[in-house]
């Protein structure tokens, strides 16, 4: 018959092995080993161990060495893209600057504005420009490959500005075409994260909510 | 027990050596990508001084040229409206100037650039321009509360770097000289 746990002399040799404490078990194993043999397991095992926190240690270094590159480039993708906002459309300092938001009305004259339109086409061009370079960098944090901490650092509030002022226009398109805007999505979602909900709608961002019944 | 000895001792010779070696090459490869990560930092940097002193030279003309702004002329530039077309043109310049310097500013902060990689590149330009402009900086910071969060802070640490002096870098990489930009 096999033996079992349950049997008691088993029970008892189970017993006897848990109150074996750490000195107990140095004289057990200096009992089964010399000394000079204890040295010698040492000095085969010391080395791997110091490799093995070596390697952990440089593997730690060239981790945060990454992160830092990876900041880095995403300085630098938001710098080229603040710069072609900045070089390519004027008109979105003069927005920023402004800080008034443009009212339905005249939003909506803008979005239904036509090429023949004159000054005005020519503002709902560069809104919308604006908008989709905005959303890019948007979709760049939605994505993952920006550094979001970063991109909120170095951009976010001049965003959230931008996307104030033009929030009647963004609902209208929103609105009439459906069209996704994944910027208020970032930016709501870098609010959220930063606990700043309520800063978000003191400053009057988010969807509007007819897009979110139809997302509903 | 000799028999045993040698044995060890051929295992962990070569073991010792190839842990150091592996350590050696490990510290070798980082140090030489953080170096060149450096150098394309110091290049951007560079880059960025440049086009600070272009927004500088661009405040400049918006200003008319003048150098120094009395305290009254600060205060109307800080709350010029697009109205007054002289005034908010030199204020969207100066805005300009310094949203770059908060973004350099934020860049130190969250320890993509070194402070005194900026300091020994673009610093004595910066604070060039602080001090010439202190007034009107100082009407637009209190007119735009929490627009430039870092500007400030950034000016008082490159004055700290500017009364320390040039530090001693103690990670071996040299600054190329006569490349930062004019004041």
């Amino acid at each position: 018959m096999p033996l079992s746990l349950r049997q008691p002399e088993n029970r008892q040799s189970v017993d006897s092995f848990e109150v074996l404490n750490p000195l107990d078990w140095y004289a057990f194993v200096v009992d089964h080993m010399s000394t000079l043999r204890l040295v010698l397991l040492l000095l085969v095992w010391l080395p791997i161990w110091l490799f093995a926190i070596q390697v952990r240690k440089i593997a730690r270094q060239k981790q945060a060495f990454e992160r830092r590159r990876s900041r880095y480039e995403t300085y630098v993708c938001i710098e080229e893209a603040i710069r072609e906002i900045r070089n390519d459309l004027p008109i979105s300092q003069q927005l920023a600057m402004s800080g008034e938001v443009i009212p339905r009305p005249a939003a909506k004259r803008i979005y239904q504005a036509q090429p023949k339109g004159g000054p005005i086409w020519d503002e709902k061009v560069a809104i919308t420009e604006l908008l989709e370079r905005i959303d890019r960098l948007a979709i760049g944090v939605q994505v993952g490959i920006l550094d979001v901490d970063v991109w909120y650092k170095l951009s976010g509030h001049r965003i959230v500005a931008l996307c104030r002022i033009l929030r009647n226009f963004i609902s209208i398109s929103q609105d009439a075409r459906g069209d996704r805007y994944y910027a208020i999505d970032v930016v709501n979602r870098t609010f959220r994260a930063m606990d700043g909900a309520q800063e978000a709608a003191q400053a009057g961002i988010g969807v509007p909510q007819s897009s979110q019944r139809r997302a509903a | 027990m000799t028999r045993e000895i040698i044995a060890v001792v051929v295992v962990c010779l070569p073991l010792w050596w190839g842990v150091i070696r592996i350590r050696n090459s490990g510290r070798e490869q980082l140090q030489r990508a953080e170096h060149r990560q450096k150098d394309k930092t110091y290049h951007h940097l560079v880059e960025f001084g440049n086009l600070l002193a272009g927004d500088i030279q661009a405040a400049k003309l918006a200003m008319n040229g003048k150098k120094d702004i009395s305290k009254k002329r600060a205060e109307k530039i800080a709350s010029a409206t697009p109205g007054d077309v002289e005034l908010w043109r030199s204020r969207l310049a100066l805005i300009k100037v310094i949203d770059r310097l908060d973004r350099l500013g934020q860049a130190v902060e969250l320890e993509i650039f070194d402070l005194d990689l900026a300091w020994q590149t673009n610093g004595e330009a910066i604070l060039a321009f602080h001090e010439r402009n202190r007034f009107v900086v100082d009407a637009l910071s209190q007119a735009t509360a929490g627009i430039f969060p870092r500007y400030l802070s950034l000016i008082d640490e490159l004055k700290e770097a500017s009364a320390l002096g040039q530090v001693e870098r103690s990670d071996g990489y040299e600054v190329p000289a006569g490349l930062g930009i004019g004041t």
